[in-house]
């Protein structure tokens, strides 16, 4: 019932809505329009560029978030390792912080004159730091930053389907002469392709602002995505909320293509025991 | 017509300086190290916010007030 009321009832509202010029100060004035927001979309400059930044943005973090959490996941399952599930837990740690916490704490850490990063880290070295927090450098340090700290479902994920193979399988591969190296790359990795997969398309989805439409901004929510945050611009700012509403449809479509392509080329790359025959 | 394979380079085996014992210690211990290393790295920022939790805003903007809170 919560579903329903609460997620599936307003997003049908917000399609419902957006075939309309909702103008949320003048509620009564709203008129059915048909597909002109659509069409305004392609006249919108602002539109191609925040999805120009958005894309560009994802295939930046997303490689370095599965990297960094097939990377993180491989430390963390060695036995070898010292309180390994206390260390599992600090790790993930980060992702439990609420994002506006995380967005204020990035820009007093690159805070050009009192914060940590040029005091503690910059100066020493004898670099100079960034004379601005909004600057592109900054900006593209936190993005990259705040992606890594946003690693703990994807990494737990690639953990546990590391711990889940048999270890006949490496043990054979070691019989055979393959090093440490080769067995990750072409045991370990190819075995837990599942998990891989599963974690790339959590992780492409939450960068592009997640699935949810209408009860979040990039603001409030783990995503740096800039369509996003133009989303929530238009919506609360403009406070137009027809197109606002017809612009995280035509987002949604796009996230939405993307993910089924993805699932399309899975049969390609992604292992799966059960269909080998 | 024979080639003759590059020989690979032969390193000292450790166990001629070390038992096999010491040098899994060794290799073990510099292994925590660059996680637990790894993970003061991660965890920076939040000693920051922890930090400037108990900071008032005076001292937050001056750049040349000391890093712990006074």
């Amino acid at each position: 019932m919560g579903l329903i009321f609460f997620k599936l009832l307003p997003i049908l509202g917000s399609l419902g809505i957006s075939f309309t010029n909702f103008y949320m100060l003048e509620p009564a004035k709203t008129a059915f329009i048909g597909l002109r927001n659509y069409v305004e979309q392609l006249h919108d400059e602002a539109v191609g560029y925040v999805l120009f930044e958005t894309i560009g943005l994802a295939l930046f973090t997303v490689p370095l978030q599965l990297g960094a959490s097939i990377f993180l996941a491989a430390l963390l399952s060695s036995p070898r390792l010292v309180g390994r599930t206390a260390l599992r837990t600090l790790f993930f740690l980060p992702r439990i912080i609420p994002s506006v916490a995380v967005l204020f704490m990035w820009l007093g850490f690159v805070n050009p004159s009192s914060g940590w990063l040029n005091r503690l880290i910059l100066a020493p070295l004898g670099l100079t730091g960034f004379n601005d927090v909004y600057s592109e450098g900054a900006t593209a340090l936190l993005f990259a930053f705040s992606s890594l700290w946003s690693i703990g479902p994807g990494m737990l994920i690639v953990l546990g389907a590391m711990q889940g193979l048999p270890h006949e399988i490496q043990e054979a591969a070691r019989v055979d002469g393959a090093g440490p190296m080769l067995r990750f790359f072409s045991v370990t990795l190819p075995l837990i392709s599942p998990a891989l997969f599963f974690a790339l398309t959590i992780n492409l989805i939450a960068e592009f602002g997640g699935v949810v439409l209408f009860d979040r901004g990039n603001t409030f929510s783990a995503s740096n995505s800039p369509f996003d945050g133009y989303v929530t611009q238009v919506m609360f700012h403009q406070f137009q909320l027809g197109y606002a509403s017809s612009l995280a449809w035509t987002f949604f479509i796009l996230v939405m293509i993307l993910t089924i392509f993805l699932f399309s080329t899975s049969s390609r790359w992604v292992y799966y025991p059960d269909r080998e025959r | 017509m024979q080639t003759s394979l590059p020989s690979a380079r032969k390193w000292p085996a450790p166990q001629k300086f070390l038992s096999l014992r010491s040098w899994e210690a060794i290799g073990t211990g510099l292994f925590n190290l660059f996680v637990f290393g790894l993970l003061a790295i991660y965890l920076f920022p939040i000693l920051y916010m922890v930090f400037t939790a108990f900071m008032n805003s005076q001292q937050l903007l001056d750049s040349k007030s000391p890093l712990y809170p006074s």
